[in-house]
């Protein structure tokens, strides 16, 4: 490690120290361990993480994000930041949504519920649903404590050790038992400080027969091009609930992104996770994880990529069947476009009996100079398990696009038809209005491409 | 004038010849039938006339509406009017018959707060094909035989082509799809007063449709062409190899007759 890290190492412990000082014993402790443990990691040159591109994380800094005043609404946003959150299933009305997060930097600048959540969901149930600042809640809540890093330990590797250390901001949300959340819940993270590293926290808690669907859009705006965002998201399903996520990247050319999200899923718990990659990025690199650890669980986990200019994202995700009866679907779909990389992958594991799995990566490459690769991966203990995969990577066929000429679209139509409705992976429970609109993004994003 | 004017066309594949000199005239309104034995080379003529990059013309000229049509791409002769209804149409994953059939009757791309689904409804419902059913189907996608014909009819149908050449519209259908297929292109050709080029192997569609003219197609050539009351009870009655067989006898008679 040379000298500037170990400065730039020292210099934070400084910051760091001081900013921990409002939080509990135990968090204080678990952090100061973590930042051990990234330092080890760095002095020692331990290997990064399992997959994505290494880079230099101490070339960013979690602390030099600039403080933001509180804004009473969504519109006060600039027409940029406006068109960009909608571009990440951000509602700028708020229009058939429960409520908003928003968080620029690390500030939380917005938080509120809408009137139509207020007359339904809160009217019936006034605390059914808590949302709050990660950092507020570890102060109010001390059982958090013990799901803190509880599915991503913090020695995991070194990009999980430094959010762990170095987190700020971030969101708690907790359904209470029974209460259903029917309109969507979003959060919104913006990065707007010049190689500013966003570590956000998000822990969610659905208890059991609860219902909650999350719309996390990470963003940064025109101005920004460089930084990283590295977020822990760690869901709790509880029995019989119901938690969808869906979470969208839409970054700039120069961004790291290292989202870690984790769900253990409860008996007869249903969790649906979607991954949606549209924007430019230098590296991404995802895998989501699902433990379903109750009986009869189910988890759906669906990465739809759209690879542009030169990004290089490494998107999969794996599922662990823990209990008997457990059924999950990892579908990833990616379009590469420009000079964009998109490796993708998938991987099942079964350790209990009646298990039923199945995974599929297709990749449609646009651009001469794009690359795809996948990798799925089977593993069972149990010979009651049944686990399948499917994988293919191609272009077009031309079939295909002449079927679509000869109806009078032309090649860029045609093209850009297919690309979408391969991109359009049916989704039950999703909200149709959500869907047009991830579309729409895809549609804008391809246009631009092709 | 001919709509469609084609002089001595010759198509390869992979530098094997296909067409082997087809000469073939529509004109505005006629209802031409192609027939021939399979492989003959019939949908290879109608796809070197929508102009898949495959079928390569090598010689004879190909014009619709006096225009050259070999300079011109797949969508530009659609454009011009030339439309297809495909045998076997390839199934598109992800595309939705409804948008793909308000992109081709020039409608705005639908909108889930609409709450009519709008043009793309009657094209469905003009070929009898349930709406809840088909709207949101991908195209062809788990279609049976009769459902892809009758979304290949909506498709072109939505396009109103100057031309529909239709390839085997009633192979694969039952006798009450055949029915309704035969009367919705009826129908529409009167309408809009399009002129067919149909291929098929059976006359029962032909009931619905009067042809002007039907063309016998063998090994890449037309072979003959005349009345479809008489050419055709002569095909089913001998079978292709017969048919053939009697024309060169003819030849050779003609031959004899000429030089002794």
């Amino acid at each position: 490690m040379d000298e500037r890290k170990r400065e730039v190492i020292r210099e934070l412990g400084n910051v760091y120290e001081e900013y921990d000082k409002k939080f509990p014993a135990w968090l204080k402790k678990s952090r100061s361990l973590a930042r051990e443990i990234y330092l080890d990691y760095e002095e020692r040159g331990f290997p990064a993480c399992r997959f994505g591109v290494d880079f230099d994380l101490l070339a960013y800094r979690p602390d030099i994000g600039k403080e933001h005043p509180p804004r009473r609404s969504l519109d006060e946003l600039s027409e940029d930041m406006k068109r960009r959150a909608e571009s990440a299933g951000q509602s700028i009305s708020e229009h058939d949504r429960t409520g908003t997060r928003l968080q620029e930097d690390a500030t939380t600048t917005y938080l509120s519920v809408t009137s139509k959540a207020k007359q339904t969901l809160f009217s019936r149930y006034p605390d059914g649903l808590i949302v709050e600042d990660i950092e507020d809640a570890v102060l109010g809540y001390s059982w958090i404590e013990k799901l803190w890093s509880h599915i991503y330990p913090i020695n995991l590797d070194k990009y999980t050790a430094y959010n762990a250390g170095y987190s700020r901001g971030g969101v708690f949300v907790w359904v209470k038992q029974g209460v259903k959340v029917e309109l969507p819940l979003q959060i919104c993270f913006f990065v707007e400080t010049q190689m500013y590293a966003q570590l956000p926290r998000i822990l969610v808690i659905a208890e059991p027969h609860s219902r909650l669907h999350l719309i996390s859009g990470c963003l940064t705006q025109s101005g920004c091009n460089a930084g990283l965002h590295g977020c822990i998201t760690e869901i709790y399903v509880g029995e019989g609930a119901e938690v969808t996520y869906s979470m969208i990247h839409n970054f700039g050319p120069e961004f790291h992104v290292r989202p870690k999200i984790g769900a253990i899923v409860e008996k007869d718990a249903t969790y649906i996770e979607n991954l949606i990659i549209i924007g430019p990025c230098k590296s991404d690199q995802a895998y989501p994880t699902a433990v379903l650890r109750g009986e009869g669980a189910k988890a759906v986990i669906r990465c739809i990529i759209l690879g542009v200019e030169q990004s290089s994202i490494d998107v999969g995700s794996a599922i662990i069947f823990s209990n008997e009866g457990t059924r999950a679907e990892l579908i990833s779909r990616a379009v590469a476009t420009d000079e964009s990389k998109i490796k993708m992958r998938g991987n099942l594991k079964s350790y209990a009996k009646r298990t039923k799995g199945h995974l599929e990566c297709r990749g449609l490459l646009l651009s001469p100079l794009a690359q795809a690769w996948a990798y799925p991966q089977l593993r069972s203990i149990s010979p009651e398990a049944d686990l399948t995969h499917e994988a293919a990577i191609g272009k077009i066929a031309d079939e295909e696009l002449y079927y679509l000429m000869s109806r009078g679209l032309t090649e860029n139509e045609a093209t850009s038809m297919i690309a979408r409705g391969f991109l359009d992976v049916e989704t039950p429970g999703f909200p149709p209005l959500l869907r047009h609109e991830i579309d729409k993004v895809i549609s804008t994003s391809l246009k631009r491409v092709l | 004038m001919s709509l469609l004017e084609i002089k001595g066309l010759r198509v390869t594949v992979d530098k094997r010849e296909i067409i082997k000199g087809v000469d073939l005239n529509i004109s505005k309104g006629e209802i031409h039938v192609l027939m021939g034995p399979n492989a003959c080379g019939k949908t290879s003529l109608a796809l070197a006339i929508m102009g898949y990059p495959t079928y390569k013309i090598t010689k004879g000229e190909l014009r619709f509406k006096d225009i050259d049509l070999r300079k011109h791409d797949i969508t530009s002769r659609a454009r011009l009017g030339l439309g297809m209804a495909y045998q076997s149409p390839p199934e598109v994953r992800g595309v939705k018959l409804r948008d793909i059939l308000r992109l081709i009757a020039g409608s705005p791309p639908w909108n889930p707060t609409e709450e009519k689904e709008g043009i793309a409804s009657r094209y469905i419902e003009k070929v009898r094909l349930s709406v809840d059913r088909f709207l949101s189907r991908d195209l062809n996608l788990g279609f049976s035989g009769g459902e892809r014909k009758r979304s290949e009819l909506a498709q072109l149908f939505a396009q109103r082509p100057d031309l529909m050449i239709l390839d085997e519209p009633d192979s694969g259908v039952d006798i009450d799809s055949l029915k309704l297929i035969g009367k919705e292109i009826d129908e529409f050709q009167k309408e809009e007063g399009c002129a067919v080029l149909i291929i098929t192997h059976h006359r029962h569609i032909l009931q619905y449709l009067r042809p002007n003219l039907c063309h016998i197609m063998y090994d890449g050539r037309i072979v003959d062409r005349g009345d479809p009351d008489c050419l055709i009870p002569c095909i089913e009655s001998v079978g292709y190899e017969g048919f053939i067989e009697r024309l060169q006898v003819c030849e050779r008679v003609k031959e004899v007759e000429k030089y002794g």
